[in-house]
C-alpha cells in the first residue's frame, strides 16, 4: 500500500519534469519547423483563437464569408496571444484576425521582419486602453448601495491621493494597481508610468500574471462592489458588461509620449495577419483580409449583442452579416457577395447540426448555478472570507520574513543539515549544492516566497485536514459525503481550483495560498482517514476496554499507530502544494511560478529553463527530506 | 450465595432497527427469519447466567455462536440492546460514560484473541496503559507493570517492541498488561487459540497457577473442548446465540442436555476432562492400623476381596494388607497388622486427570487410593474404571 504512495509522488515530480521538458523542447521545435504543416488538408484555413471574444466573433465572420463564399474549409487552435502568433509564424496557424501588435511585440516584429508573416490590414486601431477604475468607486450605485468612494477621482493625477482607497490586501499600508499581463507592450510603459507619475510612492503595481486572471480581479470587484484600479482596455466584453471608467490622462502628444510617457495611450494598431507561406499561396482569401476592416464602436457593439444575448461568436457573426451588409459587401467581389447570400442553407460548417452533434435544444446549465451559488458566497459571506484571507496573509507574510531573515550561507547549512540528519550525509551535501544552484540562478527570492506558500498551505492543510481525516474515519456517512468531494478536488484539472480562489479573494498570495489548500489537502484526508480505519479493531478493542476515553484512543493509540501513513499523507500534500503553487502564479502568486508563468508568455527558453530547473530542485528537496521523515515514522508491522 | 456477575435475559442484535427484531423475537420468529425478513442479525439471544468470584466460566461454542458478542458485551464493547449485566450488585448496562470508564479501568480486564497489543509501545508501555489511563503517576505505574511482567515471565523483555516477542510472548504482556490493573474479573476472548498446541498448554498450566494465587472471576471464551473442560470450573455451551447448558465439565459430559451438545463433547478426551475425585468411591473396608490381622480377614471375607488398606489416625494411609499375607501371619500367631503391611500400592490426589493414572492403573494390582494433602486416604479407585474411561474414549 504504502508503495503505491510513493508511486504517485513521483508522478507528481515526473509531471513536473515532463512539464518543464515540454515547455522548453516546444520551444526548440519552433525553431526548427518553420515550414507550412503538409499534413494539413489543402482547403482548410485555420484560425488563431487567442482566448477573447472578440477575435471568436471575428473569426466566425471571416470563417463564414470563406466557406460560404470561396468555398474553404476552416478551423482554429487556440493559444495564448503570443504562443498563437508563434504558431502563424510557423504556419500551423494560417490567419490571426486581431494581432495587438504592441502587447505581442516580442514575437510579431520579428516574424515581420523575417518575413514569415505578412499584415494584411489594420482590423481597428481607435480602441482604449489605459487605467480603469469601476464606475462606481465615483459616483457610487444606488441600485447595489454602493456610496462612491472617491468622487472627485477623475485623472491619473488624482490616484495618489486615494491611494487608501485601493488598498493591496498583501501590504496594507500601499494602493495595489493592476498592471497589464507580463510582457505586454503596456507592462513596460505602465512601470514607467507608475514612476513618472509619481505613483510608486504610495502604490504597488501588481503583476496580474495574465490576463484572464486580470479578468477576473475586475469580475470579482466588480460583483463585491469594491474599489478596484488597473489597467485594461476596450474593446472587450469587460468594459461592454461593466460600467468602467477610464482615468483621464494628458491627451496624446507624441513628445510626451517618447518622454516618459507622460500621456494617454494611443490605439493599439490591431491587425489582420497571415503566414506569409499562406498568403502567398492563397491570393484570393488575401484579397478578402486586406479589405477587412471594422472598429473599436462596431466590434463593442458585437460583444454587447454577444453578452445581451448569451450568445455564441457564430450567431453573432449571423447578426453581423444581416445587420451590416454595407459593411462586409465593401470587402469582396461582387460576385461572392452574390454566392454568400445565394446559399439557399445560409448555414455554414459553424451552424451545422446533424445527428452526430449533441441536440442544442438541451442545455444543462450546471456552471451556472454553480456561478449563482459563489455570487450568493461572495456576497453573504465576504466578512468572512476577508477575515480568512487575513489570517492566510498573516501567516505566510510572517513564514516568509521568517526565511527571509536567514541569511543564505545559514539557509544552505540548515538544508545540508536537514538532509543529513533525515537521509545521509550525501544526500544532505546534494541539496545543499542544489540550493546554492537556484540562488545561483538569481532565484532566491522567488524561491523563499514559493517555499512560504508552501509550507503555509501545508501547514493549514494538515491542520484542517487531520481533524476532517479523522472524523472520516469514525464516521461512515461522513466518509461517503466527503470521498466524491476529495475525488473531485483532486482531478478537477488544477486550474480551475483558481477560479473560486480568486473570486473570494481577488488575485494575489491569498487565492494562491487558498487554492493551493484545496488542491493538496485531499492527500493528507484521504491517507488520514485510511490510516485510522487500518488501525487493528482489537487494537481499538483493547484500548476501550481499559477505560479509555475516545480523546485518549486517539492520541495514545489511533494516531501513533497511524502516524506512518499520515506521515505519507502530509508527503503527497507537501508535493500536491508544491504543484499547486507553480500553477497558482497564474493568479499573482510570486514566487518561482511567476518565473515560469513569465516565460512562457515571452517564450524564453533561459528564464523557463531556470525557473523550470529551480522548482525541479526545490521540488526534490521537499520531496526527499519528508519522504526521510515519514519513513522515520514508520515501525515494524 | 450471590454472585460475582449476573446476567438476565441479554440480547444484542446488529443492524439499524434492533426494536423490531426485538419485537419479534418476544413473539418467537427464527433468528432467519428475522434476518431474512428485517436484515437484523441476532447475536445474542437471551442469555441468562451467572459467575460465582473466583471461579472460571468458560463459554464454549463454534465460530458464529454468538461467544465473542457476548463477552464483548460485558464490559459494553458492544451495547446489549436489551437485558441486564449485575456485577457486584450494580447493573452496568446503564452506567453513564464516566462510571463506565472507571469501572472498565478498575474492575475488568480483557485479554484478546490477536493479543490486541498496541505495536508502537515497548512492553513495559502496553502493561502499563491501563495504569497510565488510570493517571496514575509514572514511577507508581512502571513499579506496577514490572511486578506483573515478571509474574508472567517476561522481565528482561520489558524494552521489547511486542512484535520482537513470539506468539506466546506477545500473550502474556496481553495477560500482564490485565493483570496489571489488578481488576477483580478478566475477560479472555479465545486468548489461546492463535499459539501453537504446545505453547497452549503451557499457557493454559500458566493461567491456572496463575488463577490459584490470584483467585480472579475469569470468564474464558474457546471453541476448543478440551481446553474448556480443562480450565473452567463451570462450562456454557452456547450454540445460535443462546446458551444451551451449563454445568461443571462432569456434568456436561455424563448428562448432555441436548444431541448437539452430545456430538459437540464427543470428541472430547475424557480422561483429560475427568479428574480422580470423580470416579473415586468410598472403600467398602478399612481397617484400622490397631485393629489387627482378625479384623482385616474378617473384613475382607465380608466384603470378598483380596487386599484392605490400612488407616491410621485421622484416616491417614498407612499401607495395605493382602489376605493371603493375613493368613499366614494369622498361623504364625502374629497379631499386629504393622509387620505385614505392604507399601507397593499407589496415592494420587483428588484433581489428578485419569489420563495420568493409567501407567499407574496398568502397573499395580491394588486400587489406586486417592488422598487429601494431609495424607488422609478419601476414597480409592479401582482400575477397572479407569480402564473402563479408555475403552469409552475410543467408543
Amino acid at each position: 500500500m504504502i508503495i503505491r504512495f510513493f508511486e504517485k509522488k513521483k508522478i507528481v515530480i515526473s509531471f513536473l519534469l515532463i512539464g518543464i521538458i515540454l515547455f522548453v523542447s516546444g520551444d526548440v521545435s519552433y525553431a526548427h519547423d518553420n515550414t507550412n504543416n503538409s499534413n494539413r488538408e489543402n482547403n482548410t484555413i485555420v484560425f488563431a483563437d487567442c482566448g477573447w471574444d472578440s477575435i471568436r466573433i471575428h473569426n466566425a465572420i471571416a470563417a463564414f464569408i470563406l466557406e460560404k463564399g470561396y468555398g474553404y474549409n476552416t478551423d482554429v487552435i487556440t493559444g495564448s496571444s503570443p504562443i498563437a502568433i508563434r504558431g502563424l509564424r510557423q504556419g500551423d496557424i494560417d490567419i490571426c484576425m486581431e494581432a495587438w501588435t504592441d502587447n505581442v511585440k516580442d514575437v510579431y516584429e520579428p516574424g515581420l521582419e523575417n518575413g514569415e508573416i505578412v499584415e494584411l490590414s489594420v482590423n481597428f486601431d481607435d480602441n482604449a486602453q489605459g487605467l480603469y477604475v469601476p464606475t462606481y468607486v465615483i459616483k457610487g450605485d444606488e441600485e447595489r448601495n454602493i456610496e462612491p468612494i472617491a468622487p472627485e477621482l477623475r485623472s491619473i493625477k488624482d490616484l495618489p491621493k486615494y491611494w487608501e482607497v485601493f488598498k493591496d490586501p498583501d501590504e496594507p499600508s500601499r494602493g495595489r494597481i493592476y498592471g497589464a499581463p507580463p510582457n505586454w507592450l503596456s507592462d513596460e510603459i505602465l512601470r514607467t508610468k507608475m514612476e513618472t507619475y509619481d505613483l510608486k510612492k504610495t502604490y504597488d503595481y501588481f503583476n496580474p500574471g495574465s490576463d484572464t486572471s486580470l479578468n477576473t480581479s475586475i469580475v470579482s470587484a466588480y460583483e463585491k462592489g469594491e474599489p478596484w484600479v488597473g489597467y485594461y482596455w476596450d474593446p472587450t466584453w469587460i468594459i461592454g458588461k461593466y460600467d468602467m471608467t477610464l482615468l483621464e490622462d494628458e491627451p496624446f502628444d507624441e513628445a510626451k509620449w517618447a518622454n516618459g510617457y507622460t500621456c494617454e495611450f494611443p490605439g493599439v494598431k490591431v491587425t489582420v495577419a497571415a503566414n506569409k507561406h499562406f498568403a502567398e499561396q492563397h491570393p484570393d482569401v488575401v484579397g478578402f483580409l486586406e479589405n477587412y476592416e471594422t472598429s473599436t464602436k462596431l466590434t463593442s457593439e458585437m460583444l454587447a449583442y454577444m453578452q445581451d444575448n448569451d450568445a455564441e461568436a457564430e450567431e453573432v457573426a449571423k447578426w453581423f452579416l444581416e445587420e451590416y451588409e454595407e459593411v462586409w459587401t465593401q470587402w469582396i467581389p461582387e460576385e461572392i457577395v452574390e454566392e454568400i447570400k445565394d446559399d439557399p442553407s445560409s448555414e455554414g460548417r459553424w451552424f451545422k447540426q446533424g445527428l452526430n452533434g449533441f441536440p442544442e435544444g438541451i442545455n444543462i446549465r450546471l456552471g451556472h448555478y454553480v456561478e449563482l451559488f459563489v455570487q450568493w458566497l461572495t456576497e453573504h459571506c465576504q466578512g468572512f472570507f476577508d477575515a480568512l484571507g487575513a489570517g492566510i496573509n498573516w501567516i505566510v507574510s510572517h513564514i516568509q520574513m521568517f526565511l527571509k531573515a536567514i541569511p543564505w550561507f545559514i539557509f544552505i547549512l540548515l538544508i545540508f543539515l536537514l538532509g543529513w540528519k533525515t537521509v545521509d550525509w550525501k544526500s544532505g551535501l546534494i541539496y545543499a549544492i542544489m540550493t546554492f544552484l537556484i540562488g545561483g540562478l538569481g532565484l532566491w527570492n522567488e524561491m523563499m516566497f514559493t517555499l512560504a506558500i508552501v509550507i503555509t498551505g501545508v501547514i493549514i492543510s494538515i491542520i484542517i485536514g487531520i481533524p476532517i481525516g479523522i472524523h472520516m474515519a469514525s464516521s461512515s456517512k461522513m466518509e461517503s459525503f466527503m470521498k466524491p468531494l476529495l475525488d473531485g478536488a483532486q482531478t478537477m484539472p488544477s486550474f480551475v481550483h483558481l477560479i473560486p480562489a480568486m473570486i473570494f479573494f481577488g488575485l494575489g498570495t491569498v487565492p494562491a495560498v487558498f487554492a493551493t489548500i484545496i488542491y493538496s489537502v485531499a492527500p493528507c484526508i484521504r491517507l488520514t482517514n485510511l490510516a485510522i480505519r487500518r488501525v487493528p479493531e482489537e487494537m481499538r478493542e483493547a484500548a476501550y476496554s481499559y477505560g479509555s476515553s475516545r480523546w485518549q484512543v486517539l492520541t495514545k493509540v489511533e494516531l501513533p499507530q497511524a502516524m506512518p501513513t499520515i506521515m505519507t499523507g502530509i508527503n503527497q500534500t507537501t508535493m500536491a502544494a508544491m504543484s499547486m503553487v507553480v500553477i497558482s502564479s497564474m493568479i499573482g502568486a510570486k514566487g518561482l511560478g511567476e518565473k515560469v508563468l513569465i516565460a512562457i508568455n515571452r517564450t524564453d527558453v533561459a528564464m523557463g529553463f531556470d525557473s523550470g530547473i529551480s522548482i525541479v530542485f526545490l521540488a526534490i528537496i521537499i520531496d526527499r527530506i519528508t519522504q526521510a521523515i515519514s519513513n522515520k515514522h514508520e515501525h515494524v508491522e | 450465595m450471590s454472585y460475582k456477575i449476573e446476567v438476565k435475559n441479554l440480547v444484542k442484535i446488529f443492524g439499524s432497527k434492533p426494536g423490531l427484531a426485538l419485537d419479534r423475537l418476544s413473539r418467537g420468529d427464527t433468528k432467519r427469519k428475522i434476518l431474512d425478513e428485517t436484515g437484523q442479525t441476532i447475536g445474542v439471544n437471551d442469555v441468562s447466567f451467572e459467575v460465582k468470584e473466583g471461579e472460571i466460566f468458560v463459554i464454549i461454542g463454534l465460530s458464529g455462536s454468538g461467544k465473542s458478542t457476548l463477552i464483548r458485551c460485558l464490559n459494553l464493547l458492544s451495547r446489549p440492546t436489551s437485558g441486564e449485566i449485575i456485577v457486584d450488585g450494580e447493573n452496568i448496562v446503564q452506567y453513564d460514560k464516566k462510571q463506565l470508564r472507571e469501572f472498565r479501568q478498575k474492575k475488568m480486564a480483557m485479554v484478546f484473541q490477536q493479543f490486541g497489543l498496541f505495536t508502537h509501545r515497548t512492553v513495559l508501555g502496553n502493561v502499563e496503559y491501563g495504569l497510565e489511563i488510570r493517571k496514575i503517576d509514572k514511577e507508581e505505574r512502571r513499579k506496577i507493570a514490572m511486578e506483573a511482567i515478571e509474574e508472567v515471565g517476561l522481565k528482561g523483555w520489558e524494552n521489547k517492541m511486542p512484535t520482537e516477542l513470539s506468539g506466546g510472548m506477545q500473550q502474556r504482556v496481553g495477560l500482564a498488561r490485565a493483570l496489571a490493573t489488578d481488576p477483580d474479573i478478566l475477560l479472555m476472548d479465545e486468548p489461546f487459540s492463535a499459539l501453537d498446541p504446545l505453547i497452549r498448554r503451557d499457557m493454559q498450566l500458566e493461567l491456572l497457577n496463575l488463577q490459584d494465587k490470584l483467585k480472579k472471576t475469569i470468564i474464558f471464551i474457546t471453541h476448543d473442548v478440551n481446553e474448556a473442560f480443562k480450565l473452567g470450573d463451570r462450562v456454557a455451551v452456547m450454540k445460535d446465540g443462546e446458551i444451551v447448558q451449563i454445568g461443571t465439565p462432569e456434568e456436561i459430559l455424563e448428562n448432555p442436555s441436548n444431541a448437539y451438545i452430545e456430538d459437540f463433547v464427543q470428541d472430547i478426551d475424557r480422561t483429560k476432562v475427568v479428574q480422580a475425585k470423580d470416579v473415586m468411591k468410598k472403600p467398602n473396608a478399612v481397617v484400622s492400623l490397631k485393629d489387627g490381622i482378625k479384623v482385616a480377614i474378617k473384613e475382607m471375607e465380608y466384603n470378598s476381596i483380596s487386599s484392605v488398606f490400612v488407616t491410621g489416625k485421622d484416616r491417614t494411609i498407612q499401607g495395605i494388607v493382602t489376605i493371603d499375607d493375613c493368613i499366614r501371619a494369622a498361623k504364625e500367631n502374629k497379631s499386629s497388622l504393622k509387620d505385614i503391611l505392604r507399601h507397593d500400592y499407589y496415592t494420587t490426589k483428588g484433581d489428578t486427570y485419569i489420563q495420568d493414572l493409567i501407567e499407574k492403573a496398568t502397573k499395580t494390582k491394588y486400587p489406586i487410593v486417592v488422598t487429601d494433602d494431609e495424607q488422609k486416604m478419601i476414597g480409592i479407585i479401582v482400575r477397572t474404571s479407569i480402564l473402563s474411561g479408555l475403552l469409552q474414549k475410543g467408543a
